[in-house]
C-alpha cells in the first residue's frame, strides 16, 4: 500500500522533475524526443481526463436537480444549454459529425448570439466591479496610501486622450509612472515570485512538500 | 558639350552597372555544425562587403552528394542575417555586424512543379556553396570552394551555462538550509497575516454551519501557481474537516479537479474523517473563463461561503469572484503571484498573499521545519540577487558591462 | 451625513457607470487622441513591411469576451497592412477566437477587395500553444499544413515560400491571456529572433512593458486606446475611436468617485477628531 500511495508517486515527481529540469539544458536530439513524448502523453491524459471532468459536471447537477437544491432551475438549464449544443453539433445542419463543421450553421450562430453576449457581459460586468472596488478601498488612510492614491489618480487621468489637452505632461507622467516605478515593483515581486516557484518546485522533487498527497509526511 | 554631358550621363548610368555585375565571391566564408543544438542546423558564415547594398542577395547551396544536385533556401537580402543577431555562438564582439551568418534548418527540393521542404538531420553529411548576386535575378558570382559539414547534436547548452550554474547555487542553497532546519528547528519565520487569519475564517464558517470554497486559478496541472495551490488545497482539506466544516472545490479544468479530489480525500483520511468527505463537491464547473466565473459566482450568491479561498493564478476573473464574495459577507482570502490582479485582490479581500507568500503558504501552514528551512534558502537566494543587482547596477553606472553580460540571457 | 456618503449603495455607483457608459454613445463629441510612442512603432513596422510588399503573420490569441478590446485592434491593423500593400497570414491560438479572426478577415479584406490565398491567409486553430509557436517557427507548413478552407500551405501563393518563422517579415500576436505575447516569446521570438510586436487588453499591457524595454516586442497596443490611437494613424476611426469616448467618461467619472470617496473620508476623520476633542 505505502508503495503505491508513497513510493511511487515520489519517485515519479522525481523522475520526471529531473527530466524537465535536464531537458532545458540538454539539447540532444534524444532528450528532445523524450520531451516531446511526454507532452504527448500529457495532451493524451488531458483528453481522456476531459470526459471525467464532463460527467462530474452533469453528475453534480443532476443530483442538485434531483435534490430541489436552491437554484436547481439553473442546473436544469445546464442540461438544456448542454444538449442543445450537443445536437447541433452533432446534426452539423443535416451533414452529421463525421462530416467537417458547416461554416455558418446552428452552432454558429447560438455561439454568436448566446454564448458571445453571455462572455461579453461577464467582462463588462468588470467595469462596474472596478468602480465600487476603488470607491470603497481607494482612502487615503496613510501617506503611503496618499500616495499610491494621487499615483493612481495620475495614471487613470494620465490614459485619457483629454488630459494631453489640459496639459501634455499628464499623459507622460502616467506613461512614466508605468514604466518605471511600476516596472520596479513588479520586477521585485517576480524575483520572489521565481525563487517561490523554483523552492516549490525543488520541494516536489525532493518528495519533502507532499501536502498536493494528502497533507501527511 | 551636349555630346559630353550625353557621355557623362551614360557613364553614370552604365558604371553603377558595371560595378555590380562584377560582384566578388563571398569571401571569408567558413561552415560549421551549430553548437547547443539537436544537430538539426549549422551556420554558414562569411565577411560583409564593402559594395554590398539592399539589393544584394546571398544563396546558400546544400547537398547530400559533392555533385550535386544542390537545393536552395532562396536568396536572402544582405540587410539581413548577422553574427550580431546570434549573440549565443559567437558572443558580444562588436565586429560582428561587419560579418554575416546564416542558420540553416532547412532547404527546399524542387521537383519539377512539386517543392518539398526538406529539414537537416542529424549526423548526415553535407555539402554547402554559396553565392551573391545583385537584385533577385541577377547573375550569381559563386564561391569556388565547397564546404563539408556534419550536423551532431550536443549533450549539453553551454549557452544557458549562466543559468545552469545559477539554478545550481539556489539547489544547493536550498538544500542546505533544509537540512540545517532538520537539526535546528526553531528557525524564525516572519509572520504572514492572511495564513494566521486562516484558522478564523475556517473557525467562523464552523460557527456559522456554512461552508468554505476554494478556488485555484486559471493556470494548468503543470505550472507551478496550480501545484502551490493544491499544496495549500490539501492542508486546509485537513483542517476542514478537522472543524468538520463543509468545503467546496470549484475546478475550471478536468484534471486538477481529478488531482484536488485526491488531494482533499488523502487529507479527510489523514484527518480521520473519511465518513465526512463528500465527492461531488470537489466539482468541475467550466473550462470556460467567464462561464467559470459565472458558475462560481452563482454559488457564491446562492450558499453566501463564510470563507473564500483564492490560490494560484489569475486572469480578470479575480475581481469578478472577489467582488461578489465580498458583497456576499464572505471572509476573503487570496495568494498570487498574477502581478496585474494583487490591486483587484488586495481591494477586494482581507488578506491577499503577495507573489512569493503563495509558495511559502503550504511551508507555513505546516509548521515542519523542512518546508520552513526551504523559505530560508529561497531568502539566501534573494540576498544573492539584491547582492548582483547593486554590484551591477554600479558596474554598469560607471561604464563596465562585464558584470552584467555574465547574466545576459545567451 | 458622512457616514452615509462614506458607505454609498454599490449599485448608486453602478448606476453613473452605465450612465457613463451609454451617454457618450448617444452624444457626439471629439476627443484629440495622440498615438503612444509603442503604437507608433507597431505602425511604422507594418509601414515598412508593406512597402517592400512582404508578409505579416497575425495570431489571434482572444474570443469573444474582449472582443470590445481586441476587435478594433486587429482590423485597424489589418486595414493598414492591407492599405500598405503587406500580405496578411492569420493564425490563432484560442479556439474560440477562429469564428471571430474569419469574420474580420472576411470584413476588412472585401473592403479592401483582397484575395483569399495571394494577399490573405487564415490557416485556423491549433491546439498547443507554445509548442505550437515553436513548431510553425522551425517548420511553417508542416505545422500548418492547409488554410481553414483545406486548401494546401504548400499550393497557396502566399504561403508557399514560408519554411520557417523567419520567411515572415513580422509577426504580431493579438492577446488576451494565456496562450498569447508572452508565450510567443518565451516559446519563438526568444529562440528565432525576429521583429514581434503585440496587442493587449488594456490591464494586460504593464505585463510587456519589460519585453518592450528589452527589445523583444516592438511596439504594442494596448487596449481599446491603443487601438484608438493606431485608428488615429491610418486615418480611419471607427470602433476604438468611438469606444474611447465612454471609456474615457467612466474614468473620469471613477476618478470622482474616488476623490469624492476620500473627501467624505477625510471629512469624517475630521469631524470625528473635533468630536473627541470636545469630549
Amino acid at each position: 500500500m505505502n508503495f503505491w500511495k508513497k513510493t511511487l508517486p515520489l519517485s515519479i515527481a522525481f523522475i520526471l522533475g529531473w527530466i524537465g529540469i535536464l531537458g532545458d539544458y540538454i539539447p540532444h536530439q534524444t532528450s528532445e524526443e523524450l520531451t516531446k513524448s511526454i507532452m504527448k502523453g500529457l495532451i493524451i491524459v488531458f483528453a481522456i481526463v476531459a470526459f471525467l471532468g464532463l460527467y462530474s459536471l452533469l453528475q453534480m447537477h443532476w443530483s442538485k436537480i434531483k435534490r430541489k437544491n436552491v437554484g436547481w432551475g439553473y442546473s436544469l438549464l445546464v442540461y438544456i444549454g448542454f444538449f442543445v449544443m450537443l445536437f447541433f453539433g452533432l446534426y452539423n445542419q443535416g451533414e452529421f459529425f463525421w462530416n467537417t463543421q458547416v461554416e455558418r450553421g446552428q452552432i454558429q450562430w447560438l455561439y454568436q448570439y448566446a454564448f458571445t453576449p453571455c462572455q461579453a457581459t461577464m467582462f463588462s460586468i468588470l467595469a462596474f466591479f472596478i468602480a465600487s472596488a476603488a470607491y470603497r478601498t481607494f482612502r487615503a488612510k496613510s501617506i503611503e496610501a496618499g500616495i499610491l492614491l494621487l499615483a493612481a489618480v495620475l495614471v487613470m487621468f494620465g490614459v485619457v486622450p483629454i488630459s494631453g489637452m489640459i496639459w501634455k505632461g499628464f499623459p507622460e507622467i502616467a506613461q512614466w509612472l508605468l514604466e518605471y516605478p511600476n516596472m520596479a515593483v513588479k520586477r521585485a515581486i517576480f524575483f520572489g515570485i521565481a525563487l517561490g516557484a523554483i523552492s516549490t518546485s525543488l520541494r516536489i522533487i525532493f518528495g519533502i512538500e507532499r501536502s498536493y498527497m494528502g497533507g501527511g509526511e | 558639350m551636349e555630346v559630353s554631358l550625353k557621355k557623362l550621363l551614360l557613364m553614370l548610368t552604365i558604371l553603377p552597372i558595371l560595378a555590380w555585375g562584377n560582384l566578388m565571391p563571398p569571401d571569408g566564408v567558413d561552415v560549421f555544425d551549430a553548437p547547443n543544438d539537436n544537430g538539426k542546423s549549422l551556420f554558414v558564415v562569411w565577411k560583409r562587403t564593402t559594395n554590398e547594398t539592399e539589393n544584394t542577395f546571398y544563396t546558400i547551396f546544400v547537398s547530400e552528394n559533392p555533385a550535386g544536385p544542390f537545393h536552395t533556401q532562396g536568396a536572402m537580402s544582405a540587410a539581413l542575417n548577422f553574427k550580431s543577431d546570434y549573440k549565443s555562438v559567437f558572443g558580444l564582439k562588436k565586429e560582428n555586424s561587419n560579418w554575416h551568418a546564416y542558420k540553416l534548418d532547412s532547404f527546399i527540393i524542387v521537383d519539377g512543379k512539386k517543392s518539398k521542404n526538406k529539414m537537416i538531420a542529424p549526423n548526415t553529411r553535407y555539402f554547402i556553396r554559396i553565392g551573391v548576386k545583385e537584385g533577385k535575378n541577377g547573375l550569381l558570382s559563386m564561391h569556388p570552394e565547397t564546404f563539408e559539414v556534419i550536423p551532431c547534436g550536443n549533450w549539453f547548452a553551454w549557452n544557458k551555462l549562466n543559468s545552469f550554474i545559477l539554478f545550481l547555487f539556489l539547489m544547493i542553497v536550498i538544500l542546505l538550509f533544509i537540512n540545517i532546519a532538520k537539526r535546528n528547528p526553531n528557525l524564525f519565520i516572519r509572520r504572514i497575516a492572511g495564513l494566521e487569519a486562516m484558522d478564523d475564517a475556517m473557525g467562523r464558517a464552523t460557527e456559522m454551519g456554512k461552508s468554505v470554497l476554494f478556488v485555484h486559478g486559471l493556470k494548468y496541472i503543470h505550472e507551478v501557481p496550480t501545484i502551490a495551490a493544491i499544496n495549500i488545497l490539501g492542508r486546509i482539506a485537513k483542517r476542514v474537516a478537522e472543524f468538520d466544516t463543509e468545503l467546496k472545490v470549484a475546478n475550471w479544468d478536468p484534471v486538477i479537479q481529478q488531482v484536488s479530489r485526491e488531494t482533499v480525500k488523502e487529507s479527510y483520511i489523514e484527518a480521520g474523517r473519511p465518513d465526512a468527505y463528500k465527492e461531488e463537491n470537489v466539482y468541475f464547473a467550466s473550462s470556460e473563463q467567464f462561464s467559470y466565473a459565472a458558475a462560481v459566482e452563482g454559488l457564491m450568491v446562492r450558499e453566501k461561503p463564510a470563507a473564500n479561498f483564492y490560490f494560484g493564478y489569475f486572469y480578470a476573473e479575480s475581481l469578478l469572484l472577489s467582488e461578489t464574495g465580498n458583497s456576499a459577507g464572505s471572509i476573503q482570502i487570496a495568494g498570487t503571484d498574477a502581478f496585474t490582479q494583487i490591486p483587484f485582490f488586495i481591494t477586494t479581500c482581507d488578506y491577499t498573499l503577495i507573489g512569493e507568500e503563495l509558495y511559502a503558504a503550504s511551508a507555513y501552514l505546516s509548521r515542519e521545519p523542512k518546508l520552513l528551512g526551504s523559505l530560508k534558502g529561497q531568502d539566501i537566494g534573494k540576498l544573492a540577487i539584491i547582492l548582483v543587482l547593486i554590484i551591477g547596477t554600479l558596474c554598469t553606472t560607471f561604464g563596465y558591462l562585464g558584470f552584467a553580460q555574465i547574466f545576459w540571457p545567451m | 451625513m458622512m457616514e452615509k456618503l462614506f458607505n454609498i449603495d454599490r449599485r448608486i455607483i453602478f448606476v453613473f457607470i452605465a450612465l457613463s457608459v451609454l451617454i457618450p454613445f448617444l452624444v457626439d463629441f471629439d476627443l484629440p487622441i495622440v498615438a503612444n510612442k509603442n503604437v507608433k512603432k507597431v505602425y511604422n513596422k507594418i509601414e515598412n513591411v508593406g512597402k517592400k510588399g512582404g508578409t505579416i503573420l497575425m495570431s489571434f490569441d482572444f474570443d469573444n469576451s474582449t472582443k470590445a478590446e481586441l476587435e478594433p485592434a486587429a482590423i485597424a491593423i489589418l486595414s493598414h497592412a492591407f492599405m500598405s500593400g503587406a500580405k496578411v497570414v492569420g493564425i490563432g491560438n484560442w479556439p474560440n477566437g477562429v469564428a471571430l479572426a474569419k469574420q474580420i478577415f472576411a470584413k476588412v479584406s472585401k473592403e479592401y477587395k483582397k484575395e483569399n490565398g495571394k494577399d490573405w491567409a487564415y490557416l485556423g486553430y491549433k491546439s498547443g500553444a507554445g509548442l505550437f509557436m515553436r513548431s510553425l517557427s522551425t517548420d511553417f507548413q508542416g505545422t500548418l499544413p492547409t488554410d481553414s478552407r483545406g486548401i494546401k500551405t504548400s499550393k497557396l501563393p502566399i504561403t508557399r515560400n514560408i519554411r520557417t518563422i523567419r520567411d515572415i517579415d513580422y509577426v504580431i500576436s493579438l492577446s488576451a491571456g494565456n496562450g498569447g505575447i508572452e508565450e510567443w516569446i518565451v516559446f519563438s521570438q526568444s529562440k528565432f529572433n525576429y521583429d514581434f510586436g503585440g496587442a493587449c487588453t488594456a490591464v494586460m499591457a504593464p505585463d510587456f512593458f519589460p519585453f518592450l524595454q528589452s527589445g523583444q516586442l516592438s511596439g504594442l497596443l494596448g487596449g481599446l486606446a491603443g487601438a484608438a490611437q493606431y485608428e488615429k494613424l491610418i486615418n480611419k476611426p471607427s470602433t476604438a475611436t468611438k469606444g474611447i469616448k465612454p471609456q474615457s467618461v467612466a474614468h473620469l467619472v471613477l476618478i470622482f468617485f474616488i476623490l469624492f470617496g476620500n473627501i467624505c473620508f477625510l471629512g469624517n476623520r475630521y469631524l470625528e477628531k473635533r468630536k473627541r476633542g470636545q469630549q
